[in-house]
């Protein structure tokens, strides 16, 4: 039996009034129901109905209504976005330490103690650096060693200025920057495998991309562009492509290069100027300073660092040993320093024979008698 | 997923089937729901993919030609986390309703596909991502140039641009679409994803009709863009498409914005990525210099970030007032931070209401933050910035607007219309005489002795119960409304 009913006592059930209909006998009850419980029945179970029918109409009224306020809302919405930004640069800039950067008419990008903020959130000591641009300085030639922070130090110059062009404050003591149209990176080397390109093309295509587009207005930064291709192909680039933007774009650039022999354009370009980072040795192994100072550097620590990445001692010296016979070459093929002008490469010396080598390594008074006649043995195999 | 039903001819099917292809056969590009009663429901290779992608049973129902029909389904109210899952993996689902009575119908209930959820045209709170914008973007060719617009369907932005096709990839880089409609006679360098629509969407003559509908303007000369061809034809093939998804009008997309890039310091894709913006080179969201900067106080502060960090001023003016604004706020940031935590994603609550997919929830938060807004203004008030003046003062609301929520809406409203609760007791005579007899029949049953004894009274039984009667009510069912399809 569903819906309301009137319960009754067995012993009661012969009181009931005459409007009682009686629906249901239990053992000890008898359940009626009378016409106005019918109707309170009915009435009560569809109100649930009804009601929930009434909200949705008037909620989809409420909707209509609110329709003719949608721009006041969007204005509102973009009103709080806006003071929300604000808000969050002003306490980014207390919280970071930045200042509000200056905008200059010159042609000029002038940087003192700049930070890269986001590698600076991730160590403990972050070095600041100085970056200055203008109508007379146009290059900054980077060299040092690799893991010095050219990379970093090339890439904050680009974050100052982009946050001063969103509107931000910036991490540096002080910034003046001139009209900027355009920003390009050629930085990294990570193959393009998607689409099948290799570094080295990938590379080309965005030098080439700068090549073409970058203005007098444009930041450009360069990181060891020539990398993927041979030495002396990579090199050649290399040279071309910083004439190119010293020559013809003249955009303020940070070109980063691991090829010494560049250093030699500041005699030719007044306004390339040579800065670098650097390291120092220390008990075998080398401390980075992350300081860029004017001047070309005076070596590159590829073999200290190499030796900090744990390749095995015996891979470093064959390496320094080679080393110091292709600086005695380079040394005697161009003494007059020009880069692309070698002479004939003299004939090499003859290779040492492995026997002569080995012979070097014996030391007598250390050897026991049965090693000597071993080694004996050896030797007369190399033969 | 275009049904093969050549082999199958119609006659051979169940009328519930025959409906089902033929709904299927107007969007082969979806997943299409097909709801029968508390379901969802997938058939054929539809099932076999959603069953796969959603990890749910695959099972089947009746055959078609002696062959089992694939099928599998969803609970109605869990569809938001399905379709969350099934756009993320950049899928359509077209969402067939049943919308005739089951009850009165012969054969199988009218259904019909009341709207598409696509990457691009996601509003849903649950389906959209809270800190980035999601955008559709629309491209067509035109010799060497290259028509663009895009719209952000949760804020109602709509911007057209023309461009070279070379300047294609720092582009789709800039602006991170989540869904791209091009021409299907043309090529384009973009990911194979992109949804190809037949080339008379984007006729010249039709695409202007769709955008000056849609602005009930005569004209497309107010918006500045008169000369943009390609970029129109791309605009018009976008809002066209947006409207067949939503089966809704759009009222917040009230204009067409151009998009000049010689507004903003240009980047090339690299070195978007090169500088770690908003996605460090492995594709990760932190560290990079938005993880860094983002400690706004809303979504809709932090996706405005995200845009202001991809698009460098190049006027001095506007970057001056932000650096004025940014400093005279050092003293109270704090306080406007604090202020503006409590605010809701007015921004997208509003695309919703224009979409007429608000939550209760939604207008009771839009509520609450609009009177929240006064007390800003004092804090406001004490920074001397030109900037913030203007800002304050946008962020007045309308008396009758904040009265009308107030006045209408409950306390706390329950999260679902369907379950009733929403409308504010007081704001409507019926509702609130129907809410009348639920109470009483709630007091009634739930009572002590004094409140039944109040309840006989009331309803005029009392002289009529004998000493020993107790009035009583048994399963009452709510009705289901069970569809046999």
């Amino acid at each position: 039996m569903h819906g309301f009913y009137i319960e009754v006592s067995i012993a009661q059930s012969v009181n009931v009034p005459d409007d009682y209909r009686r629906r249901q006998t239990l053992k000890n009850a008898e359940r009626y129901i009378t016409p106005e419980l019918k109707t309170f029945e009915d009435k009560a179970l569809s109100a649930n109905d009804r009601a929930l029918a009434r909200e949705k109409m008037l909620y989809e009224q409420l909707l209509d209504q609110l329709t003719p306020f949608i721009p006041q809302l969007q204005r509102i919405a973009a009103a709080i976005s806006e003071l929300d930004v604000l808000a969050s640069f002003s306490e980014r800039a207390v919280a970071l330490n930045f200042v509000a950067p200056q905008f200059s008419d010159e042609a000029k990008i002038s940087i003192t103690q700049g930070r890269h903020p986001v590698v600076e959130a991730q160590v403990d000591r972050f070095t600041p650096n100085d970056a200055e641009l203008s109508e007379s300085r146009r290059m900054l030639l980077i060299t040092g060693p690799n893991m010095g922070g050219k990379s970093t130090y090339m890439r904050q110059v680009a974050i100052i200025a982009l946050l001063a062009h969103v509107g931000s404050f910036v991490p540096a003591q002080q910034v003046t920057l001139g009209e900027i149209d355009q920003i390009f990176t050629r930085i990294g080397s990570s193959d393009d495998l998607a689409s099948g390109r290799s570094t080295f093309m990938v590379e080309m295509t965005e030098a080439a991309n700068i090549l073409h587009n970058a203005t007098g207005k444009s930041l450009v930064l360069v990181d060891e562009i020539g990398r993927g291709t041979s030495t002396f192909d990579g090199l050649a680039l290399a040279h071309a492509i910083a004439c190119h933007l010293l020559e013809k774009n003249q955009s303020y650039t940070l070109f980063a290069t691991h090829y010494f022999e560049l250093t030699r354009l500041s005699e030719e370009f007044a306004r390339l100027s040579n800065v670098h980072l650097t390291a120092i040795e220390h008990q075998n192994s080398i401390v980075f300073l992350h300081a860029v100072n004017e001047g070309a550097a005076s070596q590159s620590y590829g073999l200290q660092v190499a030796a900090l990445a744990g390749v095995p001692a015996q891979v470093i010296r064959s390496a320094k040993k080679q080393l110091r016979m292709l600086e005695q070459n380079s040394a005697a093929m161009s003494p007059q320093g020009d880069l692309f002008d070698y002479s004939p490469a003299e004939p090499e010396e003859p290779e040492e024979h492995p026997l002569l080598a080995a012979l070097r390594e014996i030391h007598p008074d250390e050897v026991s008698p049965k090693a000597a006649l071993e080694t004996l043995y050896q030797l007369k195999k190399l033969l | 997923m275009t049904l093969n039903t050549k082999t199958a001819p119609e006659q051979k099917q169940t009328p519930m089937m025959q409906q089902f292809l033929r709904i299927k056969a107007e969007h082969p590009d979806s997943l299409l729901f097909y709801r029968m009663g508390d379901f969802y429901e997938m058939f054929f290779e539809d099932a076999e993919r959603a069953a796969k992608l959603l990890d749910i049973t695959l099972t089947h129902r009746g055959s078609s030609n002696g062959v089992p029909i694939k099928m599998c389904g969803i609970p109605y109210h869990a569809a938001e986390q399905y379709l969350a899952k099934l756009v993320k993996l950049g899928l359509s689902v077209a969402i067939c309703e049943q919308i005739g009575d089951p009850a009165t119908s012969k054969g199988p209930v009218d259904r019909k596909v009341m709207r598409i959820v696509t990457p691009g045209t996601i509003t849903d709170s649950a389906l959209l991502e809270d800190k980035r914008d999601n955008l559709l973007l629309s491209l067509h060719q035109r010799h060497e140039k290259l028509g663009m617009a895009w719209l952000n369907l949760a804020s109602g932005q709509f911007y057209i641009a023309e461009t070279s096709v070379d300047n294609l990839p720092a582009e789709l880089e800039r602006l991170q679409p989540s869904e791209i409609l091009h021409a299907e006679n043309t090529a384009l360098p973009v990911n194979p994803a992109c949804r190809l629509l037949p080339a008379w969407h984007f006729e010249r003559d039709t695409a202007r009709r769709t955008l000056c509908q849609q602005f009930a303007t005569l004209d497309l000369a107010g918006f500045g863009c008169d000369t943009y061809t390609a970029g129109l034809e791309a605009a018009g093939a976008l809002l066209g498409y947006v409207r067949l998804t939503q089966g809704q009008t759009m009222s917040h997309i009230r204009s067409l914005q151009v998009y000049s890039a010689d507004h903003f310091i240009k980047m090339d894709a690299a070195t978007r990525r090169n500088l770690e913006i908003t996605q460090t080179l492995r594709g990760e969201p932190a560290p990079t210099l938005m993880s860094l900067l983002d400690t706004c106080a809303t979504n809709m502060g932090s996706r405005l970030l995200s845009h202001w960090l991809h698009h460098p001023l190049r006027d001095r003016a506007v970057l001056r007032a932000r650096l004025d604004a940014t400093d005279k706020l050092t003293a109270s940031y704090s306080e406007v931070q604090k202020q503006l935590k409590s605010c809701v994603d007015v921004e997208r609550i509003t695309a919703r209401i224009a979409l007429r997919s608000a939550r209760p929830r939604d207008l009771s938060g839009l509520r609450n933050t609009l009177l929240t807004l006064p007390q800003l203004h004092a804090t406001l008030a004490a920074c001397d910035a030109p900037l913030i003046d203007a800002l304050s003062s946008a962020l007045q609301a309308d008396a009758a607007l904040s009265s009308l929520l107030v006045s209408s809406l409950r306390a706390e409203p329950s999260s679902v219309l369907r379950e009733g609760g929403v409308i504010a007791d007081g704001f409507d005579v019926d509702l609130d005489e129907l809410r009348g007899i639920q109470d009483q029949l709630r007091r009634f049953f739930a009572g002590t002795r004094s409140s039944r004894a109040h309840a006989y009274r009331h309803f005029d039984f009392k002289g009529r119960i004998q000493p020993g009667a107790r009035l009583l009510h048994r399963g009452i069912h709510r009705t289901k409304r069970q569809c046999a399809g």
